[in-house]
């Protein structure tokens, strides 16, 4: 079995390479029949990939632990429905996995722009391809899911912490947002290369760009949570290496989807919409590169580890390949228009850009510092939270104003009397939100009592949107305001998509902030009987009580909550031992309250005698983060939606005049 | 023994699946056609007249939600419009490509 999953593997590489070839002379010969045997090649890599995966799925499924990374990632134990999650549990597994979406997403693609970008197959299948053979290298060569050994009676089993349903679902979500920022770079090299520099490539794009930036937010969403219900340190976001690997191709992708509006509105930021995508895609490799190649723990482990220099080279090449199309297609990528005023809407999307880059740019400086320290000096210097949270505050409290301000400023240019009427009732809400906080005794943070203001003057301005909308409809055609609003919002859906995006945003913000600013915590050993308090909540502790799970055994303090006299019932903070795996695992325990706060219980010991050591936390609004993650889907959903009047009017503008591959 | 027949076979789908475009007999429409510079102009201006015009439909939603005053409406739709029929008087004079 491992030798037809290998030379599946093999030949699939094989033909990646040869539909790269293929790709190019069918774009510089305008031949059709090697367009159509590059294409029958990608066919054939997907197949092959799809073998690859069955063999790998029935080897963990079947215990087969002649299968190295088989044997590594799980044990015959494991629960069922953990065996999926093995598959992305190892280096070899998951580079597996990129390449199957990589090929299933590069037949949708091409699939997609057949008709509409008929020029731009040769090259977009060239791109594609390289991509593909790129890591199918990597899992032929240094990190084979296919390499055998002796079986050993049982595996080593899979680490206690992906044993978690987030973790099902979470790494998938962050790979289908990686490898689908494949696509939208594909298209903008391949309508370089055929100089076909029009805003055709932007809006076949677009799509893929959004669903690629919604799974990477859904993703990171997810991986919050699991952070946050499973590593049991009290935190949702600890600026982790590899939660930054995802956050920085978001935040450039998140520029790229604002500033695409300017191109496609006004003509202009045509060369830096092509450099966000580029730098949206190699910080996906990047992102990969940090999580696969062991260099996060250290700079030594790059040396080690053998992928290092293959994800260098493939950066090296993305980054100058990028590069060197842009400066031969300078001359196609001129600006149409200028700004003609700051106080315009695309001059708040270029602010809104350079903000975003500039947190993703932090960031990265963030996660390379120990690298770069390491690599000059002789110690490794880490940057620690006060470093991100600086820019976080300085580029993301102008960015959250950003959001509020655009919406209500016109294309081109806006007045000063428009702006007054405008601003007058967002203003007013932020002065007043920040006037209660302060008079209810929250202004002890000040960035917290900013950062919510400012939350409120961006959801008057949305809200806003919403009414005035909905009202020009009623007053034009006449329609009831249910009516109005649903109409509204279907015919403009990417408008007003994105506003329900941006309620998203305003939801986690003020979840971030209100949980972070405003939480309450408390810390004691307790021996039964003995009681802790934290804000109103009071733990009384009752004893241990023992459990036994499918692979581990754990131990729970029962604590029982009361409130301001009532009983709330009891929560079981436990330490769970895997027993295969031999390791332990914090299994916190939370309650939410109905104003959204959470009552967040660890476990942080149990002595000999019988005595727990707790830790306790109170953190209010902190349930918005989660219900900011439904926002967002909904918004990312209504964006993304195929719209049958945009394609049309796409389809009769090109229709005009049939183009090379439509005829 | 087995697994390599079988891998073979799989080799030999593969191979004739990639291989038939190009030894199958040729014919006349195996030739994808150049874009030419007439195209890429006519394009262009297609896309200044749409901009043209998805900019006046903006604005007039800007000026629905009182985003924009009058004066201004005025001066912008009338900007937009020239724009518009520009490009659409140069397309005209290009010699149509579909009649």
């Amino acid at each position: 079995m491992a030798l037809i999953g290998q030379g599946a593997l093999i030949l699939a590489l094989l033909l990646a390479v040869y539909a790269a070839v293929g790709g190019l002379f069918a774009g510089l010969g305008r031949d059709r029949r090697f367009l159509t045997s590059a294409r029958n090649a990608l066919w054939a890599i997907f197949a092959l990939v799809v073998i690859a995966d069955a063999i790998f799925l029935y080897a963990i499924f079947t215990h087969d632990f002649s299968f190295t990374v088989v044997a590594d990632t799980t044990s015959r134990s494991l629960p069922v429905g953990y065996m999926f999650t093995a598959w992305w549990g190892s280096q070899a597994g998951s580079l597996l996995l990129w390449v199957t979406i990589l090929s299933a997403f590069s037949l949708l693609a091409l699939r997609a722009t057949h008709r509409a970008l008929g020029e731009l197959q040769p090259w977009l299948i060239m791109i594609l391809a390289l991509i593909g053979a790129f890591f199918l290298v990597l899992l032929v060569v240094p990190a084979s899911p296919f390499v055998t050994q002796l079986a050993p009676v049982d595996g080593v089993g899979l680490n206690p912490s992906l044993q978690n349903p987030y973790m099902a679902i979470h790494p998938p979500a962050l790979y289908l947002g990686y490898v689908g920022l494949a696509i939208p770079f594909a298209l903008a090299m391949a309508a370089m290369i055929a100089g076909r520099t029009d805003a055709r490539w932007l809006v076949a794009s677009r799509r893929w760009t959004l669903a690629a930036w919604g799974f990477l937010g859904i993703g990171m969403l997810l991986g919050s949570h699991w952070a946050y219900t499973e590593v049991g340190w009290g935190g949702f976001w600890a600026w982790d290496p590899v939660e930054n690997a995802a956050l920085m191709p978001w935040l450039v992708a998140t520029a790229f989807l604002h500033s695409v509006m300017v191109q496609e509105r006004k003509g202009m930021l045509k060369v830096w919409n092509i450099c966000l995508i580029s730098g949206a895609f190699a910080l996906s490799i990047f992102g990969t590169f940090l999580t696969r190649s062991g260099i996060l723990s250290s700079i030594h482990a790059f040396v080690s580890t053998n992928i290092g220099w293959y994800f260098v080279f493939a950066l090296v090449a993305i980054i100058g390949g990028a590069f060197v199309l842009i400066l031969w297609r300078l001359p196609l990528l001129k600006a149409d228009q200028r700004i003609e005023s700051l106080v315009s809407r695309e001059a708040t999307f270029l602010f809104n850009n350079l903000l975003l880059v500039g947190i993703a740019f932090a960031v990265l400086w963030g996660v390379i510092f120990p690298l770069v320290t390491e690599a000059f000096g002789s110690v490794r210097e880490t940057v620690s939270t006060p470093f991100y949270e600086f820019f976080v505050i300085v580029f993301g409290l102008p960015l959250l104003l950003l959001m509020g301000i655009g919406p209500l400023i016109a294309w081109r240019r806006a007045s000063l009397k428009q702006l007054q009427r405008s601003f007058l009732y967002p203003l007013v809400a932020g002065l007043v939100a920040g006037g209660v906080m302060i008079g209810f005794g929250l202004g002890s943070s000040w960035p917290g009592v900013t950062a919510l203001s400012v939350c409120a003057f961006v959801t008057v301005t949305i809200l806003s949107e919403f009414v005035r909308g909905a009202a020009a409809r009623r007053s034009i055609h006449g329609e009831n305001w249910l009516l109005a609003l649903s109409r509204l919002i279907g015919r403009n859906r990417r408008r007003y998509g994105g506003y329900i995006v941006h309620l998203g945003v305003i939801l986690f913000v003020i979840g971030a902030v209100g949980s972070s600013a405003y939480e309450t915590q408390a810390e004691g050993l307790l021996q039964p009987g003995e009681s802790l308090k934290v804000g109103s909540n009071v733990l009384t502790f009752e004893g241990v009580e023992r459990t036994r799970g499918p692979n581990f055994v754990a131990r729970a303090a029962v604590l029982n909550v009361t409130s301001d006299g009532s009983n709330l019932g009891t929560l079981k903070p436990a330490k769970r031992s895997y027993l295969r795996e031999q390791t332990t695992s914090n299994e916190v325990a939370i309650r939410t309250t109905l104003t959204g706060g959470d009552l967040f219980i660890i476990l942080d010991g149990i002595r000999g005698d019988g005595a727990v050591q707790i830790k306790a936390f109170y953190k209010p609004v902190v349930a918005l983060l989660w219900i900011a993650g439904f926002f967002f889907v909904g918004g990312v959903l209504l964006c993304v939606w195929p719209d049958q009047r945009e394609a049309r009017r796409i389809l009769r503008r090109y229709a005009e005049e049939p183009l090379p591959g439509e005829s | 023994m087995i697994a390599a027949l079988v891998l073979g076979l799989i080799a030999l789908v593969a191979v004739v699946g990639v291989a038939w475009p190009l030894v199958r007999p040729a014919s006349a429409s195996d030739q994808l056609d150049p874009f030419t510079e007439g195209q890429r102009r006519r394009l262009a201006l297609r896309e200044e007249r749409d901009l043209a015009l998805a900019a006046l439909k903006e604005l007039e939603v800007d000026h629905a939600t009182h985003h924009i005053g009058d004066e201004d409406y005025a001066e912008l739709v009338a900007d937009y419009r020239a724009r518009a029929a520009e490009a659409i008087r140069q397309l005209d004079a290009e010699l149509p490509s579909v009649s």
